[in-house]
């Protein structure tokens, strides 16, 4: 008794060092999910992953171990230390739960798995000589009767609060019971029945309710740090196109800044008010905590997002006209290209039809201020229209080539993805899905270790982060994230776009297409990059978002969100992190083998 | 009429008829005046390759008449609507083939472009089948410059509305031959030209011609 209690104590007591950057890969599946960083996850994410680590080795010692020659007490303790790990494993993972963390529905998933684990070596070594059913009857009814006595002490103890200390006492006493009852089926059961009366009945319904309580308040937070007023940014827009068309200059924030610098400063806050939005919807959805009809909060987000966009597509739209309106003709063409630059820029972003189609008619009068320049324009597209249509045409079907053998991220996990006997994050239901922890990610990332890796893949929607860092966009629950390494032949195939598309030194692109194909070439944004997949991580969708940083580029491009199953618990949910090593690089224009 | 039929073909100015035998009036009239020309200038009915790979004339008749021969050739062409008659991987045949040149401006580069589109970015459903486009970067003035030149430039050849896509990359342009050039019409020719398929592995090879109504 007195080693069981020490036993409870050690499992209760261990703490994992710091958690930092930490996630299930293909090459580490037992690191834990990404994680809140508060003062409620840490400790018990620190707890949950010592304990695992603890359960891991217990059952892989105990399965390394033949039947033993001899039943005797220290087979009860070996396999009791991994009883009771998982029996800690499973509340530390149900509280995080709690705190909408699918890192909790990892380890009740983890403690599942040990658990039958351990259930197999239990009906092995029942077998050894030496066991003997009545003694484990008789210490699991010494632990019993210990406990019965304290039961109304807890009781009392209930009534006056102490919710929290009596779930330990009663966590602790089920954990001891467990060690002998595991031996004894459902035998044992009538041991453990008190405990979990009072527990299931008096103690876990409030603190439930309490921890509830507080996650939803956390969220609040959360959601009011990321709140942003919609309106705010078009208004912004709108007084400085006033500014603008009176004097060509407007002040933003600090600065007095002219009509084409105005354009990046709207797209700098674009991509902000699209991260927060992202985190609205989510944070929404997690305050809900399980499924359910779809938070009005997050619909008015999400619709209230959408007219932003549009509100800022004519305020774009509205800025250049009167940018024309104010400059004098010779002006006209300096201010034209800065506008084409910019805007190309900007669409960088995302949403670049739109853009495209809200902003190349007001260029075009913009143009049309100088007849000589309008000249000028016009020849330039003539000369380099069908050029670009046909080298987007061709890079397009050499893409489509490649990938009959390369997927894309979102490709490759409905390919990997699926329960079918095997560990997987989803199941097929009525042609849809959505990936979450059907399975604990160890067991998942272990089995994509073998199939997956060293797959071909291929990215989309390529952001490049400087210095070669590259981020394929969020889609189908999967983003890619890789290097690109210099490349002479991805330098030359971008010189000799430049070249055809007339363009150097001093004489930028003057049209909206030409320059969208440079700018996403100079920015290292790609449709697609194609690679080997080297490894595959792990992140919970809620917490992933809900920690996105403002600055994040690449992961979220501008324009409508990316779909989630709102209806659905969002809390198990998860994505996948594809890491490459790109082999090939496909520009709008060009594709090209980067060097092995 | 086989040695006449011959000149046509092999000769180094066949580029004159292909446009002109669109219709029977044309053709005719195009055969005497060309045979004329011919004829005047000096020029060997015997065959001698159409791509020379030279960057100058190949054999160039005296100016005047090769500007009439080529004003006579633009007229005819300009009649009709052009035609591509090329091999990659396969027959490219189109009746439709328009030229638009840039000329130089602004420090760019002039453009000489022979498309089988006759509008500029027209929408897939109303793109004709096979599809070309011959696209240079040129610094002729006029396309009256560009005559008898080799330049480089890239070629584009969709053979099936779905399928069958070659190209140049961007960085390995093709050697293109301007058979005969002038306000109303252009005649530019390839030989071997390296085009790796878009939608396939295959590295073909592009020979032909296209006889283009200047737009």
């Amino acid at each position: 008794m007195r080693h069981a209690s020490w036993l409870v104590a050690i499992v209760l007591g261990l703490r994992a060092a710091s958690m930092a950057l930490a996630a299930p890969s293909t090459s580490a599946p037992e690191l834990p999910l990404l994680v809140r960083p508060d003062e409620i996850n840490m400790p018990l994410l620190e707890r949950a992953v010592a304990i695992d680590q603890m359960a891991r080795q217990t059952v892989e010692q105990l399965e390394a171990r033949p039947v033993p020659a001899q039943f005797t007490a220290a087979e009860v303790a070996q396999v009791g230390q991994g009883v009771v790990a998982c029996y800690f494993l499973n509340a530390f993972g149900k509280q995080l739960g709690d705190r909408c963390e699918a890192a909790g529905f990892d380890y009740q998933l983890r403690q599942e798995g040990y658990r039958k684990r351990i259930d197999i070596i239990v009906d092995k070594w029942r077998k050894a000589p030496g066991y003997r059913q009545d003694d484990l009857h008789r210490l699991a009814k010494q632990v019993h009767d210990a406990g019965v006595a304290q039961l109304p002490g807890l009781e009392a103890r209930i009534q006056q609060g102490e919710l929290e200390a009596v779930e330990r006492v009663l966590l602790g006493t089920i954990a001891e019971l467990s060690r002998y009852t595991v031996w004894l089926g459902s035998s044992g059961n009538p041991y453990l029945i008190p405990f979990n009366n009072l527990l299931l009945n008096k103690v876990e319904p409030p603190l439930h309710e309490l921890r509830i309580k507080r996650t939803v308040d956390d969220l609040t937070a959360v959601l009011a740090q990321a709140t942003v007023n919609f309106e705010d940014l078009p208004a912004q827009l709108a007084r400085a196109r006033a500014d603008v068309g009176r004097v060509g200059v407007a002040p933003w924030g600090s600065e007095s800044l002219g009509g084409p610098d105005i354009i990046g400063r709207v797209g700098d806050e674009w991509r902000r008010v699209q991260i927060r939005a992202q985190r609205m919807v989510l944070a929404e959805a997690a305050r809900r905590i399980t499924h359910g009809p779809v938070p009005l909060g997050a619909e008015k987000t999400i619709s209230a997002l959408g007219n932003m966009q549009q509100q800022l597509l004519a305020g774009l739209s509205e800025l250049v006209k009167a940018d024309t309106a104010r400059v004098p003709a010779a002006e006209a063409p300096a201010l034209y290209e800065r506008y084409v630059a910019e805007i190309a820029r900007l669409a960088q972003l995302g949403q670049r039809d739109e853009i495209r189609a809200a902003l190349e008619p007001v260029l075009v009068e913009l143009a049309a201020k100088e007849p000589g320049f309008k000249t000028e324009v016009e020849s330039y597209a003539t000369a380099t229209t069908e050029l670009l249509r046909w080298r987007r045409r061709v890079a397009a079907a050499q893409a489509r080539h490649r990938l009959r053998n390369a997927l894309t991220p979102a490709g490759t996990l409905l390919a990997i993805g699926r329960k079918q006997n095997t560990p997987g994050l989803f199941v097929v239901e009525a042609g849809g899905f959505h990936s979450a922890l059907l399975d604990s990610a160890p067991a998942v990332l272990g089995l994509w270790r073998e199939r997956a890796i060293g797959r071909q893949v291929t990215a989309i929607g390529v952001t490049g982060l400087g210095g070669g860092k590259s981020i394929g966009m969020y889609q189908g629950r999967t983003y890619a994230r890789f290097t690109l390494p210099i490349s002479t032949a991805v330098d030359n195939e971008t010189r000799a776009i430049k070249q055809a598309l007339l363009v150097s030194p001093g004489r930028p692109a003057l049209s909206l297409d030409a320059a969208l194909a440079i700018a996403a070439a100079d920015a290292g944004n790609y449709a697609h990059v194609g690679g080997s997949l080297t490894e595959l991580t792990l992140e919970p969708v809620l917490t992933r978002f809900l920690l996105l940083s403002d600055r994040s580029v690449g992961l979220l491009p501008v324009g409508p969100l990316p779909p989630e199953p709102l209806l659905f618990d969002m809390r198990p949910q998860v994505m996948v992190r594809f890491d490459l090593a790109p082999s090939w690089v496909g520009h709008e224009c060009f594709v090209v083998d980067l060097a092995p | 009429m086989s040695r006449l039929h011959d000149f046509f073909m092999e000769n180094s100015w066949p580029a004159l008829t292909i446009g002109i035998m669109h219709t029977t009036f044309t053709r005719s009239c195009a055969a005497v005046l060309v045979l004329f020309l011919s004829l005047f200038a000096g020029c060997s009915c015997s065959s001698t390759p159409a791509v020379s790979g030279v960057t100058k004339n190949d054999n160039p008749a005296p100016a005047p008449l090769q500007d009439l021969a080529n004003v006579l050739q633009g007229a005819a062409t300009a009649m009709g609507t052009g035609n591509v008659e090329m091999n990659v991987e396969g027959e490219v045949k189109a009746d439709r083939c328009f030229a638009r040149f840039t000329p130089p401006a602004n420090g760019r580069s002039g453009v000489l472009q022979l498309m089988t589109n006759e509008k500029l970015n027209p929408d897939i459903r109303d793109e004709h089948f096979p599809a070309v486009l011959l696209w240079a970067e040129v610094q002729a003035a006029s396309l009256a410059e560009l005559n008898g030149q080799t330049i480089t430039g890239h070629l584009f050849v969709q053979r099936d509305v779905n399928s069958l896509l070659y190209a140049s990359p961007p960085s390995k342009p093709v050697a293109i031959k301007v058979a005969s050039a002038s306000a109303l019409a252009v005649t530019c020719e390839v030989r071997d030209a390296e085009l790796p398929q878009a939608d396939g592995d295959k590295l073909a090879k592009a020979n032909g011609k296209l006889v283009a109504v200047v737009k």
